[in-house]
């Protein structure tokens, strides 16, 4: 992907990283402290009625539930799209993702609230559609990308339609497949926070509390981790 | 060979099958589903009413009209064919909203000044439908004047129902009267914040994106910068912001009486700046990168500086590229604007999350509906200025 330029791992940092969030998430007194020592008037340090544990939890569910959801129908809809039939549909869903960038994903959201109420549902559903897109986009691209030389030469070996998509196609497209993967999962973790606008939970709600609340230190304890998340996700796949 | 030929004439074409799931799919919109929500007042459910029973023989026009974009997809209609579907498409978006509004106003005379008249999923998605038949009749529109009068006349019609007055029945328009001047000022803030975030990071992506293409060692940490700002997920960046900032207002006056503190604008647009200048960034720098090698070396040649080249040479030959980032930064920076409401940054997100607080559809639909028409109004016209520029330096160079 281009989205790559200048990146490389660095794995003592994503460890430290790894690290940094269990300790966060299990060791919540030492976390609260930490905070103490960054913002010292204040008194409210923790959000109270939720552990960092569960919150995070919850987070992880959210998107993790949604990504395993996005993956399944991405690559359906991305192998539907590079059949001959669906292949007619391809500019058109291009089209419709690119308008799908011009609707906020906490738009889709809220207009889903009034239908399904407040809780997980509506952030599921919107958290699939926006995490499709890569992943459909990518596999049409990946497999797009193999040369046809190469399909070619297995089509002279004998192998029929299925053996030369299963056994060259799929495989030399895997990378930018994977790399859609992670896009989504990004894109799936990042927007989990916002689940907590409409009561789905997550490391979202700490910030939405403090930001309601003026309290700095809780905003942190939800953004922290969550930051850390997204980033530790984009840097070890 | 004859008859292989002939029955490739019969052969649907892509456009064709697209352009047919399109009408069916406004064919079965129009027949089930909500297409309006009648309710007694704001609060209360009320009758959700398919097209027919709204309209009676209203909706068998509309089907009618589906019925004929279907049949103008037909095998060996051709590029009449696609004219015809994107005519009719269009048309049957201004009669659907007609019928709508008719309904809506009729309803409201009849039931009293409280009760509301909502737009259903079905409406909405027979507007989608007729984009797919237009979308569908695109591609064999040949000229620039074709494909304006297949994809315009629709939209510029319901614009201009709307700005007349026409449609202010509908619920979501009576919500518009109730909350004009909040809606007006959110608005702007929402302006404000595309077009400030989108021109300095224009001004520091040049810059930035020069010079990670000039100097390879800036390369890596530019980008490695920028990456980590494009990862961060948005509620928790300006989260992480707040502390920041809020020192920042309190400890340099001059900010603060700019109106930086923790909350506010001034977290929000720095996340806003920091997402637009990755796409800016990275498009100065690969435009730069992929010139042509001949170009620079024709104005070295000529004696140039490095500087002169930069200016007179390269980023002129660039600009379209340029143009192409800035109007991804535009279009996500006008959708991501509408976290500022969350910590007090305004914006229409306001009227998005009042709508959510009361479980308001239109309330919502409110301050969706203008954040998304302003991303394609910008998505257009710079789509626009980038063909201009080209075709301009195409005709230049050859």
């Amino acid at each position: 992907m281009g989205e790559s330029l200048g990146i490389r791992r660095n794995w003592p940092i994503v460890s430290l990283m790894i690290a940094a969030l269990v300790w966060m998430t299990l060791d919540q007194a030492g976390f609260g402290r930490l905070l103490g020592f960054l913002l010292p008037d204040e008194t409210t340090l923790l959000y109270e009625r939720e552990t960092l544990a569960t919150l995070m939890g919850q987070h992880l569910v959210l998107a993790g539930v949604s990504g395993a959801l996005a993956l399944v129908i991405g690559v359906a809809l991305g192998l539907m799209l590079i059949t001959p039939a669906g292949a007619s549909f391809r500019d058109l869903v291009v089209s419709i993702a690119n308008f799908g960038q011009t609707f906020p994903s906490i738009a889709v959201m809220a207009l889903l609230v009034p239908i399904m109420g407040y809780g997980w549902k509506p952030v599921v559903v919107a958290l699939v559609i926006y995490s499709v897109l890569p992943v459909m986009l990518n596999v049409v691209a990946g497999i797009e990308n193999v040369p046809p030389a190469m399909v070619d030469a297995a089509q002279g070996t004998g192998m029929n339609a299925r053996q030369r998509f299963l056994a060259v196609q799929l495989p030399l497209a895997m990378p930018i497949i994977l790399g859609g993967v992670k896009n989504m999962l990004v894109i799936a973790v990042g927007a989990a926070t916002l689940g907590a606008i409409v009561g789905a939970g997550g490391l979202g709600v700490p910030i939405m509390a403090g930001a309601n609340q003026f309290k700095p230190a809780l905003v942190l304890e939800g953004a922290i981790p969550s930051a850390f998340l997204a980033l530790i996700i984009d840097r070890t796949l | 060979m004859a008859s292989s030929s002939n029955t490739g004439t019969l052969r649907l074409s892509g456009d064709q099958i697209v352009g047919m799931a399109g009408a069916l799919l406004g064919a079965l919109v129009t027949a089930v589903g909500t297409y309006l929500e009648l309710r007694p007042n704001r609060i209360l459910g009320g009758d959700s009413v398919t097209a027919i029973a709204a309209f009676g023989p209203g909706a068998w026009a509309l089907l009618g009209l589906w019925a004929l974009m279907f049949a103008a997809c037909l095998p060996g209609t051709g590029r009449t064919g696609a004219m015809v579907r994107g005519l009719v498409a269009n048309t049957t978006m201004v009669v659907s909203v007609l019928l709508v509004a008719r309904r809506a106003t009729a309803f409201v005379a009849q039931s009293g000044d409280v009760a509301r008249a909502s737009l259903g999923i079905s409406f909405w998605l027979s507007l989608g439908a007729a984009y797919i038949v237009i979308f569908s009749a695109l591609p064999r529109a040949k000229s620039r004047n074709a494909r304006a009068l297949v994809s315009l006349p629709g939209i510029v019609m319901i614009a201009g129902l709307l700005f007349t007055g026409q449609l202010n029945s509908l619920s979501i328009l009576v919500e518009y009267a109730v909350n004009a001047d909040s809606f007006n000022k959110a608005l702007v803030q929402q302006l404000s914040y595309t077009l400030g975030a989108t021109g300095i990071a224009l001004v520091i992506g040049l810059l930035a994106g020069v010079g990670a293409a000039k100097n390879p060692r800036l390369e890596g940490p530019v980008f490695a910068t920028l990456n980590i700002a494009q990862v961060l997920p948005s509620l928790s960046f300006i989260g992480l912001l707040i502390v920041p900032m809020g020192w920042l207002g309190l400890n340099f006056p001059a900010l603060k009486a700019l109106g930086v503190s923790g909350i506010g604008w001034a977290p929000v647009f720095v996340v806003l700046l920091s997402y637009a200048l990755y796409p800016i960034t990275r498009n100065v720098y690969t435009s730069l990168k992929t010139l042509d090698e001949s170009i620079t070396d024709a104005a070295r040649g000529m004696g140039m500086k490095p500087i002169q080249r930069l200016f007179t040479v390269e980023l002129p030959l660039a600009f379209p590229v340029i143009i192409a980032g800035v109007r991804i930064a535009a279009v996500q920076t006008t959708a991501a604007a509408i976290l500022a409401a969350l910590v007090g940054g305004g914006g229409l997100g306001q009227i998005v999350f009042f709508g959510v607080q009361q479980t308001a559809t239109d309330l919502i639909l409110l301050g969706v509906i203008p954040i998304v028409a302003l991303s394609l109004t910008i998505d257009a016209s710079l789509r626009f200025v980038e063909t201009l520029v080209r075709t301009a330096q195409e005709g230049g160079l050859t």
